[in-house]
């Protein structure tokens, strides 16, 4: 951490470290969740947003939308999957789920006596987070109304999953172990290039590097026809064929790809049973596949394939804090309009640095408060006792240590 | 600053059953509610002489007759395809040729027997006009 990067940003440099703790442990729950199996797609227990309602409680507004937004980034720099389908789609989510948390909270401040508690907030919050998130899917990818199928299933599991969340939150912030525990430095940004960028794109700056896969990406999502499609793949083909890429490129893109396989057969299997009209290619008992739903379906599975292919591209070419710089390069021009372009690239690459750091922490958090707290309270208790167990390893991230905590105190 | 969360609000509270509640229950009504799939339901309307004398939802197979002016006239439904007029004895049987209709706002038409068949519901598909 170079003292040039985060000194001069607004809020200064300790609300930047801050700022960047909270991200990188928001990011670590998300990537540890992402590793838990989860059958239902849609379906998350969303331990990130977590760390944005006790923030939201703590800080306020600006740090927990700063943290909503900016850990789906540094999560995806992590993953790989920046500016992929469901990259967008989680951004999105956040970022309506944290403007609806903000409204309840204020609700409740001002009205104690009729607004829910952070666990009501959190389940509110979720939800929101899981229909904007389908809302999204309708409108950039599919366009065919029968996604809608899925509202009542990811309401519900909204509902129980924010609710456990909520509890974990509220338990975090009673033990007064939250958005205040902070780390001390972070650790140097990581130079690693995943393949060489080749002439051409190690001479293009980051932001026209990020300039490039956006304009891609919208016209992947704008274009309607499997033929536009096809000149797009052999445009991405060429970019790569033209770079000397070496095999394992393809097969990692393939491995990308195949990551996106539940959402592109979705898509592809939704509009291929429930559009009506078209001649008929196929009926198996209720199941009836016509020509329009075979065009509409195949579309919308090439547009999500598209989209990953792009942005695996993307983090391809760029290392994460490239792809940083490139955030705050696209965002400069709206300095004007009050958006901390410089800061957000300063977050995002002192997240980014502290992740191993974060990773490692989480474990051994996890760890002594498993050996501390002894099991005899999940046999009379097991939600409470789970928890708590929860709580605590979340508190004991963000506080590594007794003195860091002293000095947070103390400040 | 942990002092200005106030206390009441770091556990579940009776608000949040009921917002809870809400939700869940909202979730099985649209599970529950028929119509909610993707856009509506079509039916078939039959009209003999400017009166319904029939209504046919085109997701389950179904086949009606009728004795008409110009003898007797069955139509047929078949999920997938739509419905058909799939018997008549009028003179030269233009009905029985329109084949399947499947859209919102096609029709049927057999003149001797003075019968319609429309098709109703749905969302208007302009597609098919330019068809």
């Amino acid at each position: 951490m170079t003292p040039s990067l985060i000194d001069g940003l607004s809020g200064g440099p300790r609300d930047v470290r801050r700022a960047a703790a909270l991200v990188a442990s928001a990011c670590v729950l998300q990537v540890a969740e992402s590793l838990l199996p989860h059958p239902i797609p849609g379906v998350r227990l969303g331990l990130a947003n977590m760390v944005t309602l006790v923030t939201l409680a703590e800080l306020g507004m600006p740090a927990a939308i700063e943290v909503a937004l900016l850990r789906t980034v540094v999560g995806s720099l992590v993953l790989g999957t920046f500016l992929t389908p469901g990259f967008i789609l989680s951004f999105c989510g956040a970022a309506a789920s944290t403007l609806v948390m903000w409204g309840l909270w204020r609700f409740s401040l001002r009205f104690p006596a009729l607004g829910p508690s952070v666990v009501g907030i959190s389940m509110a919050s979720a939800v929101v987070h899981n229909a904007s998130q389908l809302f999204l899917a309708y409108l950039i990818m599919m366009r065919d109304a029968s996604v809608f199928y899925f509202v009542p299933w990811l309401v519900i599991s909204g509902v129980v999953m924010g609710w456990l969340t909520g509890l974990v939150a509220a338990e975090v912030i009673r033990s007064g172990g939250g958005a205040y525990a902070l780390s001390g430095g972070g650790l140097a940004p990581r130079e690693e290039r995943q393949a060489p960028a080749g002439a051409f794109f190690g001479r293009l700056s980051p932001g026209a590097r990020m300039a490039l896969a956006l304009a891609a990406l919208l016209l992947a999502v704008f274009t309607g026809s499997p033929r536009g499609f096809l000149l797009l793949a052999s445009g991405l083909l060429a970019v790569m064929l033209a770079t000397r890429q070496p095999a394992a490129s393809y097969r990692l893109l393939f491995k990308r790809l195949r990551r996106l396989a539940w959402l592109a057969s979705v898509s592809f299997f939704f509009p291929l049973f429930f559009d009506r009209g078209g001649a008929v290619i196929f009926s198996a008992g209720p199941l009836t596949a016509t020509r329009a739903g075979l065009a509409a379906g195949s579309v919308f599975a090439m547009r999500i394939a598209a989209m990953g292919w792009i942005a695996f591209l993307l983090n391809l070419y760029s290392t994460p804090s490239e792809i940083a710089a490139g955030i705050s390069a696209l965002g400069r021009p709206f300095r004007r309009f009050g958006f901390p372009a410089d800061r957000i690239g300063a977050v995002i690459t002192l997240a980014w640095g502290e992740i191993p750091a974060f990773s490692s922490r989480a474990r051994e958090a996890v760890r002594s408060v498993l050996s501390g707290s002894g099991r005899a309270g999940w046999r009379r208790e097991p939600l409470r006792w789970l928890v708590r167990l929860a709580a605590a390893v979340v508190a004991r991230m963000c506080r590594p240590g007794e003195q860091d905590a002293a000095g947070t105190a103390a400040a | 600053m942990e002092e200005s969360v106030p206390k009441k609000l770091l556990g579940p509270r009776p608000q949040d059953y009921v917002l809870g509640a809400i939700l869940v229950l909202a979730s099985v009504a649209w599970l529950a509610a028929p119509t909610s799939a993707g856009g509506g339901e079509l039916r078939a309307r039959l009209v003999h002489d400017g009166r319904t004398v029939g209504e046919l939802p085109l997701d389950a197979p179904a086949t009606r007759s009728f004795n008409f002016e110009a003898g007797e006239i069955a139509v047929e439904v078949r999920p997938g395809r739509g419905i058909h007029i799939s018997e008549t004895h009028c003179p030269n049987k233009i009905c029985m040729h329109e084949g399947w209709i499947d859209r919102p706002g096609e029709t049927i038409a057999c003149l001797p027997n003075r019968f319609l068949v429309e098709i109703e519901g749905g969302e208007p598909e302009y597609d098919a006009v330019v068809n």
